[in-house]
């Protein structure tokens, strides 16, 4: 059997194990992700080594039938949600969970892995519906609610993004007569091909929360229960960008117009996020609206790349979107931790006296390092290679507003970095240090990873290297 | 004359929906969306599209009809808000946008799809004669299984979420006897559709809406209520399609080497027995998302 | 002959259109629910039976006529039943206070 077959399949089979044997779920979870990793390191493996692989579904050739595509990008893609994956389950191992949270987590494992390899339209969408369905049930997952009220919001939003996507692939059928992948190139030739291909990206910009289409997600990521914020923040929205990085691909020089959009939403996005984030008065509201400012790095990151078949900028969103998920499931979790220790979760009382900061503060602070892009992180690695090619093509108005998103993004993060190392009077009563648990462990090394990544960035602009199929 | 009924057709669809959608009362809502499901199946017909048709009819318009006044019946009434001008024209705005757009690129010229021929050629090898059921089960068959994966996050989620259940009071001495002719019949006309799919419009989907709705029928009449449903059985057998579906995926794969590539003259068997564990799988989904969940002991 | 027995099998149909027809009429213009139920519960079933009829007159296919059989009987116990559900709630609301589902 094929690594790739393995990739898509062993995550759903575990779903229905837990669902059958609930006492084992969490034995199972680990041993699916574990699984799941040796898989994904198999495969960058054997793409480093001979070049990106194919696999024809059924052995039905396109586009009559699927066809699993796993290239450079994709190899990435299936490793970042590898290695956030195993944090999670680590995460998720050390705390009492809800029933339900095993399944639908293992479901949305195997649903980003079939979608970062799927070659077809169509079955991107089906696969984005299982995404948003179990994103949905994360969301609703601490039962509180404000969190079943966020949840279907969610739910709300993610449906309209759904059938925008939807109609764009009707349309986009109705245009070229197929619906793999190789249908975009032949959509942006024409204008009711590009209007197809625009009505599936404003789908895509709702499922990643890029701005204006962001309403829902504060509310959402902030209210889910910390492992499901993680999740849905570091790997859920990251499956709408990759398909957006993924149109601009397989677009090519016709795709400009999707980019130009994408930069211009992302710049507003970043600046939005991050006037949201200095104003947040709660940690994990904070955290959620710096999401929203990385979002719309992330696609500026591959808005003002250009033609990807022409040059390599693109790389830099892959790289962006990899540091991201994992320091951002790293803060996300070590708030988690935070707000256990102090029994709130208000910035303004982050300061305390007894408390020395501990484990998951310092996570905190280092995948605040990452998110700014400060040597020697991937973060700072993908920032380089963006302005390095942007001031070779003198486009100094970009340049300019990255580093204005960069300052203000360290900014907003230096507000819990700084109150974190005061000291001061604001010990609430509840307060207490918490025992070492394995989920320190998942908070710590997901922050040291982002920023090792750096170190060793070489292995993943290694993979995308690799030309695509 | 046939245009003639086209046209009514379409226009009772728009004005059930917008009955649907602004009268006030939640019941003759929910009749109103009932209506325009039955009434958009028979434009499927209509289209020429009788797979659809009967999916429509049996989980767009039946089933789902039967959660929506549940629900409606359940949940108690908020006092509506009144949207602000503001944005009851910044939504008229959008959605005339979006639908020029469409209207423009439908009627507007278009490659000839690459389907119909590429199925039709195929489709002595794909082990069906129906195309449906042939790019269903075969050709596309990893956009099924997929989708009885969201079938699967659906039922979790409902399991996760679902308060617990109230107490259904039976319906009364004359629905047994009907729930009790009615089950039979449902057996016979799922398995007829379910063999049907095979030559004939047909399948795991609607078979296993037909079989769910006898069973809700039977369960709403107080006959197996309280003793089936409390049981995980159920459960299992809901998730036991996914499970199936993925292992004949890798056995496939073991056997010739691409994964859902059924051996050479064998398809009929596999496609059969997958869509028979489906539609086991698909009823018991569909059951356990209109009762909820077993009761936890 | 053939002619004939075409023309008889219209006839039913219209006749079972007709049927329908005056049910819709009956349920708008009738004052009140019991009234309507009645219209409504004896009209459907003779209406689509016979419609029914005069499809198998028409087809003449062994399988699809018991197909219409099977419509026709399905349609007459579920009305006959539903009908009842309704008139029940009409008199003892707190009865059906249950779901309703069918």
């Amino acid at each position: 059997m094929s690594e790739l077959s393995l990739l898509v399949l062993l995550p759903f089979l575990a779903a229905t194990l837990t669902v059958a044997v609930p006492g084992r779920a969490a034995s199972l979870g680990l041993v699916a992700t574990a699984a799941n990793a040796l898989l994904v390191v198999s495969l960058c493996r054997e793409i480093i080594a001979r070049g990106a692989v194919e696999q024809v579904i059924g052995g039905w050739a396109a586009p009559l039938g699927i066809t699993f595509v796993g290239d450079g990008l994709a190899a990435v893609m299936l490793a970042m949600t590898a290695i956030v994956s195993l944090a999670i389950t680590a995460q998720a191992m050390s705390t009492p969970g809800r029933a339900g949270f095993w399944p639908l987590w293992m479901a949305t494992l195997g649903a980003l892995n079939g979608l970062f390899l799927s070659g077809d339209l169509f079955n991107l969408y089906v696969a984005f519906e299982i995404l948003g369905l179990a994103a949905v049930g994360l969301t609703a997952l601490a039962g509180t609610p404000m969190a079943l009220r966020a949840a279907f919001d969610y739910l709300t939003a993610g449906l309209a993004g759904s059938l925008l996507i939807l109609l764009g692939i009707a349309l986009s059928y109705s245009v070229t007569g197929r619906v793999d992948l190789e249908t975009v190139v032949v959509l942006t030739e024409s204008s009711n091909g590009r209007i197809a291909l625009a009505l599936i990206a404003a789908g895509l910009a709702v499922k990643a929360a890029l701005f204006p289409l962001h309403f829902w997600m504060p509310a959402a990521h902030s209210s889910a229960v910390p492992v499901a914020s993680a999740l849905l923040s570091a790997l859920v929205v990251k499956g709408a960008l990759y398909l957006a990085l993924r149109l601009s691909i397989e677009g090519g020089a016709g795709a400009e117009f999707l980019r130009s959009a994408l930069a211009v939403l992302g710049t507003g996005g970043m600046l939005w996020g991050a006037w949201n984030a200095l104003r947040a008065e709660r940690l994990k509201l904070l955290v959620a609206h710096s999401t929203v400012a990385q979002i719309g790095l992330i696609a500026l990151a591959i808005g003002v790349a250009g033609d990807p078949l022409q040059n390599g900028l693109w790389t830099a969103a892959a790289l962006l979107m990899l540091s991201h998920a994992l320091a951002k499931a790293a803060m996300f979790l070590a708030v988690g931790r935070i707000a256990e220790a102090l029994g709130h979760d208000r910035i303004s009382g982050l300061n305390r006296e007894e408390l020395r900061p501990g484990a998951a503060e310092f996570a905190f602070a280092i995948a605040a390092i990452s998110l700014v892009g400060l040597p020697p992180t991937a973060g700072f690695i993908g920032k380089w290679i963006l302005i390095e090619g942007l001031v070779d093509e003198g486009a100094v108005h970009w340049i300019a507003l990255l580093l204005l998103g960069t300052a203000l993004s360290a900014a907003y993060l230096s507000r819990v970095v700084s109150r974190c190392l005061r000291g001061g009077p604001h010990v609430s009563a509840t307060a207490q240090r918490l025992p070492w648990r394995s989920g320190d462990v998942a908070a710590l090394g997901l922050a040291t990873g982002a920023l090792l990544l750096g170190l060793a960035a070489a292995l993943p602009l290694t993979l995308l290297e690799v030309p695509f199929a | 004359m046939l245009p003639v009924f086209d046209v009514v057709l379409a226009a009772a669809i728009l004005v059930s929906a917008a009955l649907a959608l602004w009268v006030r009362d939640r019941i003759a809502a929910v009749s109103g969306f009932l209506v325009t499901g039955l009434l958009v199946s028979l434009s499927w017909l209509r289209l020429g599209a009788p797979d659809v048709a009967l999916a429509e009819a049996a989980i767009g318009a039946g089933l789902t009809g039967a959660l929506l006044l549940r629900s409606a019946h359940r949940i108690p009434c908020a006092p509506s808000k009144a949207l602000p001008p503001s944005l009851w024209c910044a939504a008229g705005a959008l959605a005339i946008a979006i639908s020029g757009a469409i209207v423009w690129t439908v009627t507007s010229f278009g490659a000839a799809p690459v389907y119909p021929s590429l199925v039709a050629d195929n489709l002595p090898e794909s082990g069906a004669q129906n195309p449906v059921t042939a790019v269903l089960l075969n050709f596309r068959a990893w956009d099924t299984l997929l989708e009885i994966a969201v079938l699967f996050v659906a039922l979790t989620v409902v399991i996760m979420v679902a308060p617990a259940r109230p107490r259904t009071a039976p319906l009364g001495p004359l629905v047994q006897p009907f729930a009790r002719v009615l089950l039979p019949l449902t057996v016979l006309i799922g398995g007829h559709l379910l063999w049907q799919g095979g030559h004939a419009p047909g399948g795991a989907f609607q078979a296993g809406a037909v079989l769910a709705g006898g069973a809700i029928a039977l369960g709403l009449s107080g006959v197996i209520g309280s003793k089936l449903t409390r049981q995980n059985g159920l459960a299992l057998l809901a998730i036991a399609g996914l499970a199936i579906f993925a292992l004949a995926a890798l056995a496939a794969e073991v056997l010739t080497g691409a994964l859902l590539g059924y051996p050479a003259g064998e398809a009929k068997t596999w496609i059969i027995a997958i869509e028979s564990a489906l539609t086991l799988s698909i009823a018991a989904t569909l059951f356990l998302l209109f009762f909820g969940p077993a009761e936890r002991h | 002959m053939t002619a004939f027995v075409e023309a008889l099998g219209l006839a039913m149909m219209l006749a079972g259109t007709a049927f329908l027809v005056v049910a819709a009429i009956g349920v708008w213009r009738l004052p009140d629910l019991l009234s309507r139920l009645h219209v409504l519960t004896k009209a459907d079933t003779a209406g689509v039976a016979l419609i029914a009829i005069g499809a198998a007159i028409h087809v003449q296919d062994v399988a699809a006529t018991l197909s219409l059989a099977l419509c026709t009987l399905l349609v007459a116990v579920s009305g006959a039943t539903t009908g009842h559900l309704i008139a029940r709630d009409q008199f003892n609301p707190s009865v059906a206070d249950a779901e309703e589902g069918a």
